[in-house]
């Protein structure tokens, strides 16, 4: 059985990426998801124009189960999200953070499945950055909420980076010549989340409403 | 001297599935259309993080547990991620069990890496459950849990993930994904060579133990080193299910296969059926595995030595 299992194994995981790369990455929850949201579906009907074609048309179905495949969507329009604030969250009003990077150019795929998670919304719209330390040294961080949700956390700066490669006898040659840690990859070597959890912190304290 | 860098590389890391995703994608193309699809790779990872997520309230995985006793439909991420879970625990006798969230729970592994915040599940979602109490209708698509429970899929949506965001940069010419320890290569590294991977000295966080020249296919490490519960340090995030205990005798476990998906839910499988059948267990499923115990000796299925050095 087992050599069988191996292909079957094999097979399993081939039919999950083509699946679900070929769907998209939007999904609306049905039902019981929909009637969370219903509080807030004023937000989510009446989305502003400046959402996509593809996000108005996932919030307008919201109460059936839809799998859209409008995947290849553009996704240039950095501004999008902020015009996108749910009714509730009134207070648009610039935070200066608001702006940020220019690596916030958020997914409007991303974002329209997100449609629905209004009504719980904590944060306000944006990208939000952060700074802490960590047992290594120093880190920031640009969180990016849409709809009021997480939906991108990106390191913008991490000083510091293993320090004993270099000096690591076990290395090989050419590494320590090229000076480059980069290009070597580590498995098992989990920078833990814990590193970053201040400037995490900082960031969202940033985008509370 | 100075790096006989043949191709430029582009370099991009967030935190996402509660670890540090990494990716870096090495090619001439022009700096846009490198960011973009790094941006759409992210993306599609963000996906299967909002859809199997265990500590966002919101993710279709809760949805389902909240709906005990019904058949579910599910999106193709959680539905396939599910299978391949299943299919794992089968092989295993249930070593490997995606039911395992309550226990993981009750140990304290409970917190949401970025708001923090502490997961709340339940009450009644302690009966002792196990993966015969879910089934999956292949046909519609659907998933019916037998009895309350909470899902943990950490082991599986990962790699999942990492191979859908490898998709989205299969156009160039080298890639390397690495989200905590799970590994997906492909192409060259920017000196035009394959990709140089270093397995972590299971005891000494900034030594290697182990080097691996491999490209196209995942590399992932299991290992107790990585995460310990914040209640009781002796016990660590990888259990068998059989048992309820953390496993003994391995501190790490590290798999090659064609999918990260795979090779994830297979070194942590291989991990958990411990240290006298983990090769065996690899061996026969035709892929390459390197084991360390607890006394720093390394083992290996026969194959693995090609990629070494």
């Amino acid at each position: 059985m087992a050599k069988k299992m191996g292909k079957r194994l094999m097979g399993i995981c081939g039919v999950a990426v083509t699946a679900v790369y070929a769907a998209g990455y939007i999904y609306t929850m049905p039902s019981a998801q929909a009637n969370a949201a219903s509080a807030s579906l004023p937000a989510a009907s009446t989305s502003t124009p400046a959402s996509s074609g593809a996000s108005a048309s996932a919030s307008a179905s919201s109460s059936t189960p839809t799998t859209n495949t409008a995947k290849h969507t553009s996704k240039q329009h950095s501004t999008s999200s902020q015009n996108h604030q749910s009714t509730k969250s009134s207070s648009t009003s610039s935070t200066s953070s608001t702006s940020s990077t220019s690596t916030s150019k958020s997914s409007s795929s991303a974002s329209s499945k997100k449609s629905q998670a209004a009504s719980t919304a904590k944060y306000k719209d944006g990208t939000f950055t952060g700074t802490g330390t960590n047992s290594y040294g120093t880190c920031s961080v640009a969180v990016t909420i849409q709809h009021g949700k997480i939906v991108s956390a990106k390191i913008t700066n991490y000083m510091m980076h293993y320090p004993q490669y270099y000096i690591d006898p076990q290395l090989p040659q050419e590494v320590v010549s090229m000076q480059t840690w980069q290009i070597y990859i580590v498995s098992g070597a989990t920078a833990s989340t814990y590193n970053f959890a201040e400037a995490v912190y900082y960031a969202l304290q940033k985008a509370k409403a | 001297m100075e790096l006989p860098s043949k191709y430029r590389m582009t370099s991009d890391s967030r935190l996402l599935m509660g670890t540090l995703v990494n990716i870096q994608v090495v090619g001439n193309e022009v700096a846009n259309v490198i960011d973009n699809a790094i941006e759409k790779a992210f993306s599609a990872m963000h996906f299967v993080e909002a859809m199997c997520s265990r500590f966002d309230d919101q993710s279709a995985l809760r949805e389902l547990c909240r709906h005990p006793g019904e058949w579910m439909k599910v999106p193709d991420v959680l539905f396939e991620t599910l299978r391949l879970a299943l299919t794992m625990s089968e092989l295993t006798d249930g070593a490997f069990d995606p039911t395992i969230g309550n226990l993981l729970d009750r140990h304290g592994f409970n917190t949401h890496y970025l708001t923090g915040e502490v997961i709340s599940i339940d009450a009644d979602a302690q009966e002792k459950v196990s993966f015969r109490d879910i089934s999956l209708d292949e046909e519609a698509r659907n998933v019916y849990l037998h009895k309350p429970m909470l899902l943990d899929l950490g082991a599986v949506a990962k790699g999942f993930a990492v191979d859908l965001a490898a998709k989205e940069l299969s156009e160039f010419k080298g890639v390397a994904i690495n989200a905590g320890g799970d590994l997906f290569l492909k192409g060259v590294d920017p000196t035009g060579e394959i990709w140089k991977v270093g397995i972590q000295h299971p005891k000494d966080k900034e030594a290697m133990i182990a080097w691996l020249s491999i490209t196209d296919a995942a590399v992932c490490t299991s290992g107790t080193y990585e995460r310990r519960s914040p209640i009781n340090q002796e016990i660590h995030h990888l259990f068998d299910f059989t048992t309820g205990q953390s496993t003994k005798g391995l501190v790490s476990c590290t798999v090659i296969a064609p999918f990260a998906m795979l090779a994830d839910a297979v070194s942590t499988a291989a991990f958990v059926l411990g240290k006298d059948r983990a090769l065996d267990f690899v061996n026969e499923l035709e892929l390459d595995a390197l084991c360390i115990d607890d006394s720093l000796e390394i083992s290996m299925t026969d194959a693995m030595e090609r990629y070494l050095g």
